[in-house]
């Protein structure tokens, strides 16, 4: 199955798409408020596009540590989800712990950096 | 929030709905004249929810839909059908739970799908308003109280009460989750290890009662008097009480109040005193965490599926499709319950 969680590109387009349809609308409430989303859309896109592919090679360099093995970032991604499925990694092991724990960071100052969860993770980390 | 609903050529959404409600309603309220203010209320995708007022000779009556658009699949597996929502309505007020009156429960092949209309009340949906309004200040110090009564009252029905409603307990509903992600086109590695974690950290024996399902702010109608009902009972089910608890207090539900844990309203251990002194047993804290954490995954898959419905073309609208990224949130959420 093609991978269809958004990319950066599908909210961009998406986002392009509501304001090309919005042109011959009246104003409304309901309109500002889409208005709103989409301007969120575009904001998460400028963060990806800004700390995405830092962030993306971290987390290939983790993955190749905590795995043991090479492969795409996408391959290795597939693959931790696997292993946990299956058990096939400690839940308990610390290293997997943290490396997720930094992804669901890294993926949050992405998507929602004023989120409080982000917040009460960088107090907790120290 | 009032919407202009524009006639298409070959349906009319409203004109049907139109339609169906005075066919429907004509037998039950005497003397019925019109349907007006027609208006179909945001949000909702297994349910439509539409205002309207039904007048007659010598009264205007404040009413809502609630529907299951016909040739809608359910492919929501823990939704209720319509029918069985409305039972569950009048058992709830019947226990000491505010939920809004049933007038009539549609028939089907007569008004294009399953429904059932109900008694409109007036007062505030929205969180933020409900949070943070001046003229909600007397409201905001009942709620807890009404909050932990209705949790309360909640428990105290039981299966015979409404035998037709399924029990659903934590295998049940992890299983549900899980097949809903794995139905998905995604694989997050944060969601496997939360579905691993909950299989590992299942709570032991636990009581039975009427789980509401979506027990949050946003789903309350708040007036002066406080909690003056709870709406969306499509989720109900019976189960561990706890859950309700959980959902409360999972972080998504704090509506900016993050420092508040219990609905963005107080403290945890002000919730488990509030719902003990209301007639509830002894919390067990650790329960309770066990329920936010099922919260975050079951917030984190529900986002992904709204993400779905626009990704696979069924509804265009963008705030499904940004609604996907807010995963991170319940999956940071989750991140920091299991370490901390």
């Amino acid at each position: 199955m093609a991978e269809q969680h958004p990319r950066a590109e599908q909210l961009l387009a998406g986002a392009i798409a509501f304001f090309a349809s919005r042109a011959a609308a009246d104003g409304s409430p309901r309109t500002a408020y889409l208005t709103r989303v989409a301007l969120t859309c575009l904001q998460i896109v400028e963060r990806e596009l800004l700390m995405g592919p830092d962030s993306d090679r971290r987390q290939h360099a983790r993955l190749r540590q905590l795995l043991g093995i090479e492969a795409s970032l996408p391959e290795l991604e597939l693959e931790l989800c696997r292993r946990i499925r299956s058990r096939d990694i400690d839940l308990s092991d610390p290293q997997l712990r943290c490396h997720l724990d930094d992804t669901a960071a890294e993926q949050l100052s992405i998507d929602n950096p004023k989120y409080s969860g982000l917040h009460a993770a960088l107090s907790r980390r120290g | 929030m009032e919407f202009q609903l524009v006639s298409a050529p070959v349906t009319d959404p409203a004109g049907e709905v139109r339609d169906a409600l005075l066919r429907a309603l004509a037998s039950k309220l005497d003397g019925l004249q019109s349907v007006e203010r027609l208006v179909r209320l945001s949000g909702g995708v297994s349910r439509e929810t539409w205002s309207f007022d039904a007048v007659t000779a010598t009264n205007t009556i404040p009413l809502i839909l609630r529907r299951q658009p016909r040739g809608m699949a359910s492919g929501e597996d823990l939704d209720l059908p319509a029918a069985l929502e409305a039972d569950v309505l009048p058992c709830a007020a019947a226990h000491g739970v505010p939920a809004p009156r049933v007038v009539l429960v549609l028939d089907p092949s007569a008004c294009g799908g399953e429904g059932f209309v109900m008694e409109r009340i007036a007062g505030e949906t929205l969180p933020q308003k409900i949070l943070a309004e001046e003229s909600l200040a007397i409201a905001r110090t009942r709620l807890l109280g009404q909050c932990a009564e209705a949790l309360a009252n909640l428990r105290r029905i039981q299966p015979p009460a409404l035998p037709s409603l399924p029990t659903r307990r934590a295998t049940d509903l992890l299983d549900a989750y899980e097949r809903m992600y794995r139905s998905l086109p995604v694989a997050r590695p944060i969601v496997e290890f939360g579905f691993r974690w909950l299989e590992d950290h299942h709570p032991g024996q636990c009581d039975t009662g009427l789980v509401h399902g979506d027990f949050r702010l946003g789903n309350f109608i708040v007036n002066d008097t406080g909690l003056a009902s709870l709406l969306d009972w499509e989720l109900a089910h019976f189960g561990d009480p706890m859950e309700d608890l959980g959902w409360f207090c999972t972080n998504a539900w704090r509506f900016g109040r993050s420092d508040h844990p219990a609905g963005g309203l107080t403290s945890r251990e002000a919730l488990y005193e509030a719902y003990e002194k209301a007639g509830g047993p002894r919390v067990d804290p650790g329960q309770v965490r066990f329920w936010e954490i099922f919260g975050c995954i079951k917030w984190a898959v529900i986002s992904m599926r709204f993400a779905n419905r626009y990704l696979s073309g069924r509804q265009r609208s963008v705030e499904l499709l940004a609604v996907g990224r807010r995963t991170a949130e319940a999956e940071m959420d989750l991140m920091n319950l299991v370490l901390s």
